[in-house]
């Protein structure tokens, strides 16, 4: 649904997007990921018809953006991360304005769809320069679906939410997924787990990393450590007999400790030594290295 | 021709619910009374005609019509809405040409609304209508070519402050141009240069007008002024996207 090559945006010397490339298929939540300034949301004004690329090309459904923008604007939905809204309108007024602008024939009919999908009950005869942060995003995001586009491009959706409206928003996310084809840039890596189906990683402008959550972890260089879980008394002992230094990870029940180590040797393989040893060991696995790890690797910029 | 409409709309909608709006037809209205009366002296010249009226006008636009005009983008561009204006289907020129169409409307309303004058003069004397209707129709159009001076430093900045400073002093060039007074300063320019330059003032196209008669050259002048400046408006727009 959205193709995507060699995109490349300079602003003056600095190349704040550099030969990006990727795809997002129908009924896929791509997590877009990068660090502050990485040029996300540069990408993301680029796809929605915002800024003209430097160079490259964007497609969406088979059409190429600069040689139909107004086509091709119908069929996205975009949410900026600022959410802008005008101020002298209210909630209603605001969605109906986005619908006509759409072209849409059932504008009243439509409104009230996404008011009650965003739950903006309360809040739509209100002005939007007097809502709350949390209604600006319901209400930025109800206006990117209020055309039902087959692409959704969301710039940091959940950003200053509380936990109980996030928790919202992807699931709203979730339930669109099906029929579209999503991009939802964050730099909040819970958000990814909860609900991309794929991702890919920007720093400095270029893509580092396309692929699932497992292969970010996989990227990470903590990903050849295993933890151990023996009594905290056979700490030296076990140190002596693998030849490697044990990091407290946290306490357990009746004396145990979990310590993760670093070593190439598969945990099956080490538990299996500890035994002979007569060392009692309650659980050898690899070490699931956090999300965090493996982006902070990923993204480190060359000082 | 739909979206021009949908900005309009949303333009009308927007002076409607703005204080700044009623501001400045309070103003107009005083300033226009004002200047006729009080200035201009309306009884002493015991004429039954409104060409004092008129004559103060390109000097009451030239700090009005910039007044309502200076938000038009800059305000687009301070709270960000300028991003989801470019991203809905709608092209460019719609979106310029319902700006300014929504603006110059307003103004044909503050414009009508000094209808009182109108029936003072019919009143007091017997005015010939012709001139009256010219002058009105003439000044609306002159209305337009301030404000699209207006549009085009608006989507320069997206402070209003200097949006409206940078239209006051281009629209005060145009009024000077055609001015009597300030001909004397461009003595040391080769003539056919004075009379170009004077061509380009607003003043002289105006005057006719005032005086019952419409040429058609000063309609396609202020026509030329207002496209000229919307395309320039287009332009910045095309070309600032940056930020």
């Amino acid at each position: 649904m959205i193709t995507v090559e060699g995109l490349t945006k300079q602003f003056g010397p600095i190349s704040a997007v550099n030969d990006v490339a990727f795809t997002v298929a129908t009924g896929e939540v791509l997590g877009f990921l990068g660090p502050n300034g990485a040029g996300k949301s540069t990408t993301l004004r680029m796809l929605a018809g915002y800024l003209p690329p430097s160079a490259g090309t964007i497609t969406i459904d088979g059409k190429n953006i600069a040689d139909d923008p107004i086509t091709v604007k119908k069929k996205i939905g975009y949410m900026p991360e600022t959410t802008p809204l005008y101020r002298e309108m209210t909630a209603r007024e605001y969605l109906s304005f986005i619908a006509e602008a759409h072209g849409l024939s059932d504008v009243r009919r439509r409104v009230q769809e996404v008011i009650e999908t965003a739950n903006l009950g309360a809040i739509q005869h209100q002005l939007t320069g007097t809502i709350s942060k949390g209604y600006r995003s319901r209400l930025t995001f109800a206006a990117a679906i209020i055309h039902n586009p087959p692409v959704l491009l969301l710039d940091e959706p959940t950003d200053g939410l509380d936990p109980n409206q996030k928790n919202e928003i992807r699931r709203l996310i979730k339930n669109l997924s099906r029929n579209k084809a999503i991009i939802v840039s964050t730099h909040i890596l819970e958000e990814v787990e909860a609900m991309c189906s794929r991702i890919i990683i920007i720093s400095e402008g270029k893509l580092v990393l396309d692929g699932t959550t497992n292969d970010l972890r996989q990227n990470a260089a903590s990903n050849r450590a295993a933890v151990l879980t023996i009594q905290a008394q056979d700490r030296p002992a076990v140190e002596k007999l693998l030849g490697c230094t044990l990091v407290s990870l946290n306490a357990g029940l009746e004396g145990f400790e979990r310590f993760r180590l670093n070593t190439n040797e598969r945990p099956m393989s080490l538990s299996a030594r500890l035994s002979i040893a007569g060392i009692a060991c309650e659980e050898s696995c690899y070490y699931d290295a956090p999300l965090d790890d493996a982006f902070r690797h990923l993204t480190r910029t060359k000082e | 021709m739909q979206s021009v409409w949908i900005i309009i709309k949303k333009e009308l909608r927007g002076y409607a619910c703005s204080p700044l709006a009623f501001i400045f037809l309070t103003i107009f209205l005083a300033f226009q009374m004002g200047f006729t009366f009080i200035l201009g002296r309306f009884y002493e010249s015991n004429q039954a005609s409104l060409d004092i009226f008129f004559g103060f006008q390109p000097w009451l636009y030239l700090f009005l019509i910039p007044a309502i005009g200076m938000r038009l983008w800059a305000e687009e561009k301070s709270s960000g809405t300028i991003e989801t204006l470019a991203t809905l289907p709608l092209s460019l020129p719609a979106v310029i040409a319902g700006k300014f169409l929504a603006s110059w409307i307003f103004v044909l309303f503050a414009l009508l609304l000094t209808f009182p004058i109108v029936i003072t003069v019919f009143y007091l004397g017997s005015p010939d209508p012709g001139p009256i209707l010219s002058g009105y129709c003439m000044s609306w159009l002159m209305a337009g070519a301030f404000l699209a001076i207006t549009c085009f430093t608006s989507a320069l900045t997206r402070n209003q402050v200097i949006s409206f400073v940078l239209a006051v002093i281009i629209c005060f060039i145009f009024v000077l141009l055609g001015f009597g007074v300030f001909q004397e300063y461009m003595d040391f320019l080769p003539l056919g240069l004075q009379d170009f330059l004077a061509g380009l003032g607003f003043i002289p196209h105006f005057q006719q007008a005032i005086r019952g008669v419409i040429d058609l050259r000063d309609v396609v002048y202020f026509i030329s002024i207002i496209v000229f400046f919307l395309i320039l408006n287009a332009t910045v727009l095309e070309n600032k996207r940056e930020s």
